[in-house]
């Protein structure tokens, strides 16, 4: 790993560290500076791919040229960081409740089985980079190609979203392509590590932020728990080092599920969470339908909740956070001219307006996600009922409403959900096609943040076997199931 | 006889905290026990052995295109025109990993190009309307 390498992650990284800072609650324990710093190594990489686009657009891709993007980029953050202290911080007790120094013996028992989980997935993940460098079909036919196209065509790089090409969606947003050659540029020669390597780092990232915002928000032993059920996963691990988009995208879903929660105590943080959930739209188009559903839930909710004012404040907030990575999208969307194939006649000539009409196809889509949801983890025994037992054994918080953060992720999830139902009730390729190849793949999108959700729904360890410890680390806090 | 009744045994607080320990038991066990099984298939997943030691297919091929791409023409899109007598679905496979090894020149499946890329037995050959020149990789 060459100097200039090193540069490349770090310029970023320290970038965003700091935008993060002038944004999150203040920071009282170790696993809430391990969130802050999970959430700047992903938006670290999402910055650096638009600071790329912009390199792209305007002739300079050399590496000298890219520094002095990326130390733009950091002045930025600097002075971002600067006028937000010089307003005045805002008190932050991110969360749902607080973590405590108190670890007791659940906390040293549940790290044991975490530990071989990681190993296990650590040894799967290694192998099967070395086995297949270039990643999967989808990967090395769409998101590794357009990074080629990319580096290797210079002023043409427009070639990369011709309809030539089409099978390889010229309309995806290039969040993943631009980070895999922007570091290219900055080693001088396309390693075939990077696309591997980014999915690694990015799998490293959403067990991180899984783990120390649940360490955060409810328990350290809740935390392992949450880290356990993501990392054995089969479908979750395997698709680490895919060297798709799924890896970043299920990140920057998370990352907004989390900071969304967080902002109940901080709402400052709504603008990260703006900023987390345009770069999921960065990545893949389905991060468009997902920000319009946290939009629409965060308002929906607050404006029941709490009026007018709050709604307003909030969303605002969250879309101020949005904006610059969304003039991102204006400006490639812009530059592309690629149609969304989503929209076109089917090969026989049905309209989208035939396809919505078509009952047949939604009694096919429903019997899809339920023969799908309990199974598309490829796990030996499906972990949806066993934690739904979990859950009725647990027992739950009470105190919800007060939360609305959390109910709005839940809304947000529910609503990008039926979304994606009507996305296939339009799609105009082979619907049973479509969904075999698919639906998988988009339930394991929101698959982190709905494991982050329901771990601080449910009652940690502590709380539910009624340990000494738990009643010194969650003073007034209700709970069901006395 | 009386019905059993744990208040009969112990008092009502502690009969309650004992249930309550008991479902969260059996919560944390199961949960544990589902992640163990899972752990497992992802152990039995991992590459065989004999799998590390040789390249994989994608492998093969691009290193095959690297040697061909200074012959393909950019600027221009070239068809590509698969071995004769492939099924209509592997000539798209090769289709789709000749464009990802030969990327930034711009394949179409098809024949009215210029330029054309032929796989044949032997190799490949590039050539145009015009004239053929033929390079094996």
């Amino acid at each position: 790993m060459n100097a200039w390498f090193t540069l490349a992650l770090l310029l970023p990284t320290v970038t965003s560290f700091i935008l993060c800072s002038a944004f999150w609650g203040r920071s009282q324990s170790l696993p809430d500076w391990l969130a802050r710093a999970f959430v700047s190594f992903g938006v670290g990489v999402g910055l650096s791919s638009c600071t790329f686009f912009f390199g792209l657009l305007s002739g300079n891709r050399s590496r000298t040229g890219l520094t002095i993007l990326d130390a733009l980029l950091l002045a930025v953050a600097g002075a971002i960081l600067l006028a937000m202290r010089h307003l005045g911080s805002e008190d932050g007790t991110p969360g749902l409740q607080r973590a405590s120094p108190c670890a007791s013996l659940i906390t040293y028992l549940l790290a044991s089985p975490l530990l071989v989980a990681t190993l296990i997935s650590f040894h799967y993940c290694i192998r099967y980079a070395a086995a297949h460098p270039h990643g999967t079909w989808d990967s090395w036919s769409i998101w590794t190609l357009k990074a080629r196209f990319l580096f290797r065509s210079g002023a043409h790089w427009r070639d990369a979203f011709s309809p030539v090409i089409a099978y390889s969606h010229p309309d995806y947003p290039i969040l993943l392509p631009a980070t895999i050659d922007r570091l290219w540029t900055y080693l001088q020669h396309e390693a075939l590590f990077v696309p591997t390597m980014l999915g690694f780092f990015f799998m490293l990232c959403t067990v991180g932020l899984v783990m120390s915002s649940v360490a955060v928000m409810r328990s350290k032993s809740q935390a392992l728990l949450a880290g356990a059920v993501l990392l054995t996963t089969p479908f979750f691990v395997k698709h680490a080092v895919s060297a798709d988009a799924e890896s970043p995208f299920m990140f920057f879903v998370l990352a907004t599920t989390v900071l969304l929660i967080m902002s109940d105590s901080a709402p400052r943080m709504l603008v990260l969470s703006g900023l987390t959930a345009s770069l999921a739209a960065w990545t893949k188009n389905e991060g468009l339908l997902f920000l319009v559903s946290v939009i629409t839930s965060l308002a929906a909710l607050l404006f029941v909740a709490r009026g007018w004012n709050a709604c307003v404040r909030a969303v605002s907030l969250f879309i101020v956070g949005a904006c610059p990575v969304l003039i991102v999208i204006v400006l490639f969307k812009s530059q592309v001219h690629a149609g969304n194939w989503l929209f076109g006649p089917t090969p026989n000539g049905v309209s989208i307006l035939g396809r919505l009409m078509d009952v047949g196809r939604y009694s096919m889509i429903s019997k899809y996600y339920y023969r799908e949801i309990p199974r598309f983890g490829e796990w030996e025994i499906s972990m949806v009922p066993v934690l739904v037992a979990y859950f009725f054994l647990m027992g739950h918080l009470r105190g919800l409403k007060e939360k609305p953060g959390l109910v709005a992720v839940i809304g947000a999830l529910a609503i990008a959900s039926l979304g994606y139902f009507f996305v296939y009730v339009i799609t105009p390729t082979e619907l049973a096609w479509q969904l075999d190849t698919s639906l998988n793949r988009i339930l394991l999108q929101f698959w982190p943040a709905a494991v982050v959700v329901f771990f601080c729904v449910t009652r940690t360890p502590e709380e539910a076997l009624a340990l000494p410890c738990a009643r010194l680390i969650v003073p007034g806090m209700t709970d069901q199931g006395k | 006889m009386q019905p059993f009744n744990m208040d009969n045994i112990l008092p009502k607080q502690q009969s309650g905290t004992f249930l309550r320990r008991t479902r969260g038991t059996a919560g944390l066990l199961l949960l544990v026990f589902g992640c163990g099984a899972s752990a497992r298939l992802v152990r039995e997943n991992t590459i065989p052995e004999g799998a590390l030691g040789r390249p994989d297919g994608m492998m093969v091929l691009d290193s095959r295109y690297a040697k061909l791409r200074p012959f393909v023409p950019q600027g221009q899109v070239v068809c590509f025109l698969a071995e004769s007598g492939v099924p209509r679905e592997n000539a798209v496979g090769e289709y789709y990993s000749a464009e990802y090894g030969l990327a930034p020149s711009l394949l179409t499946l098809g024949s009215n190009c210029e330029s054309f890329l032929e796989l044949t037995s032997q190799g490949a050959c590039v050539g145009t309307r015009f004239g053929e020149s033929c390079e094996t990789f």
